[in-house]
């Protein structure tokens, strides 16, 4: 079986990722082949476990725009989410499935999404390695993994129908992250979203359903019923907000080293930014 | 002392590196960040880079890219830690880079 949780704090994207760590290392139980977490975020620029965030993100414009930063416990690169963005979260036992290492876990996860993205109508979906999905050679979900001894993790963000805008307003891209593209067409065509793609509204919920269903299928296991979070995810989760999400310490881990690079209202505005102190209180309390 | 200069490599078809230095008074590279988009396994290798970059990367000059990047790889498989998306080489040349750009900025 897989088990399915859908748990999201839009508001609290430093809980969101600290709950999405709790969820790889409570892992599946019960007897459950894997864990899949669907969740949203509202506006926050989520980056990779090695990435500096002052690097990455224009900080006034992030904090002129409401638009959180968080880092990640997996690698990778930095993502857009707001809630036209839809999260997948899988963690599967490694020896159960035979995946050796995160090259064969991307591409396990990549075409079961691609897939999930083909049932919906859109066409020329495909996983295109490393870590991307595409739909007609645009990016549309970008996907992290962690292994373990026991287990593995993938997990992905889907721009289902996210402001392409703000995106570009908020993430640094690098004249050297396009050095190997042979065509670079104006940025905000780069990626494209499923509602783009299918030239109609499309709820992220659905999409979720889909990615959901062809995971398991992936897998062969049947899909449970959504729960929501238990005791122990939770318990997990707090745990790691207190520890690490909800601490500049986390976030901002390399602000000292690129200090001098930054004007004193960037690292103002990075503090702001990237700790949780004006998340809204109502959401919190729901935990 | 002066503020990080950064360098950055991109493996085509591959992830990024960005590498940041300052130099002490011999121009040899002190408070080095490592950062990208790439990936590390085991996850304790994240923590565990700088330290494991830190001797090849001194001895860059010494020994030049090549030499230094063997080195790198040596280090990294001693430690059981493996990067993915870019290429020890690929780690050298972004700080190889930073100290270019770091040495025109002072000449």
């Amino acid at each position: 079986m897989l088990d399915l949780i859908v748990a999201e704090w839009p508001r609290d994207p430093f809980f969101n990722l600290a709950f999405e760590e709790a969820v790889y290392r409570v892992g599946p139980r019960g007897g459950a082949s894997g864990v899949l977490r669907l969740w949203r975020n509202e506006r926050a620029v989520v980056v990779g476990r090695l990435q500096c965030a002052p690097l990455e993100v224009d900080a006034l414009q992030c904090a002129a725009l409401g638009v959180k930063v968080v880092r990640r416990f997996t690698g990778g690169g930095a993502v857009y989410h707001d809630l036209g963005n839809l999260n997948y979260a899988l963690t599967i036992d490694r020896r159960r499935h035979g995946v050796e290492d995160a090259r064969s876990a991307f591409e396990l996860v990549g075409r079961a999404v691609a897939e999930a993205l083909s049932g919906l109508g859109v066409e020329g979906a495909s996983y295109r390695p490393l870590n991307d999905v595409e739909a007609g050679g645009l990016k549309i979900s970008g996907m992290a993994a962690s292994i373990s001894a026991g287990r593995v993790f993938v997990h992905g963000a889907m721009l289902v129908s996210s402001d392409i805008e703000v995106l570009w307003r908020v993430l640094k891209i690098s004249p050297e992250k396009l050095s190997d593209k042979s065509f670079v067409p104006s940025r905000p065509r780069r990626v494209t979203t499923v509602e783009r793609e299918l030239g109609r509204r499309v709820n992220p919920l659905e999409v979720g359903r889909a990615v959901a269903e062809s995971l398991a299928e992936a897998l062969g296991a049947e899909l449970s019923e959504p729960r929501g979070p238990d005791e122990l995810e939770l318990g997990a989760a707090r745990e790691l907000y207190e520890r690490r999400y909800s601490r500049l310490e986390w976030n901002l881990w390399c602000l000292e080293k690129v200090r001098g690079l930054l004007s004193p209202e960037e690292v103002e505005a990075l503090r702001l930014v990237a700790s949780p102190e004006a998340v809204g209180r109502g959401e919190r309390d729901l935990r | 002392m002066g503020s990080a200069i950064c360098g950055e490599k991109k493996r085509p078809g591959g992830k990024l590196v960005k590498a940041c230095v300052e130099l002490d008074e011999r121009g040899e590279p002190t408070r080095l960040l490592i950062s990208g988009d790439f990936f590390v396994e085991p996850e304790e290798g994240y923590e565990l880079l700088e330290e494991i970059v830190a001797g090849p990367a001194k001895s860059l000059s010494a020994l030049g890219l090549e030499r230094a990047s063997e080195l790198l790889e040596r280090e990294l498989r001693s430690r059981g830690v493996a990067l993915i998306g870019v290429e020890p080489l690929d780690v050298l040349e972004a700080i190889a880079r930073a100290l270019e750009s770091s040495r025109g900025g002072r000449s």
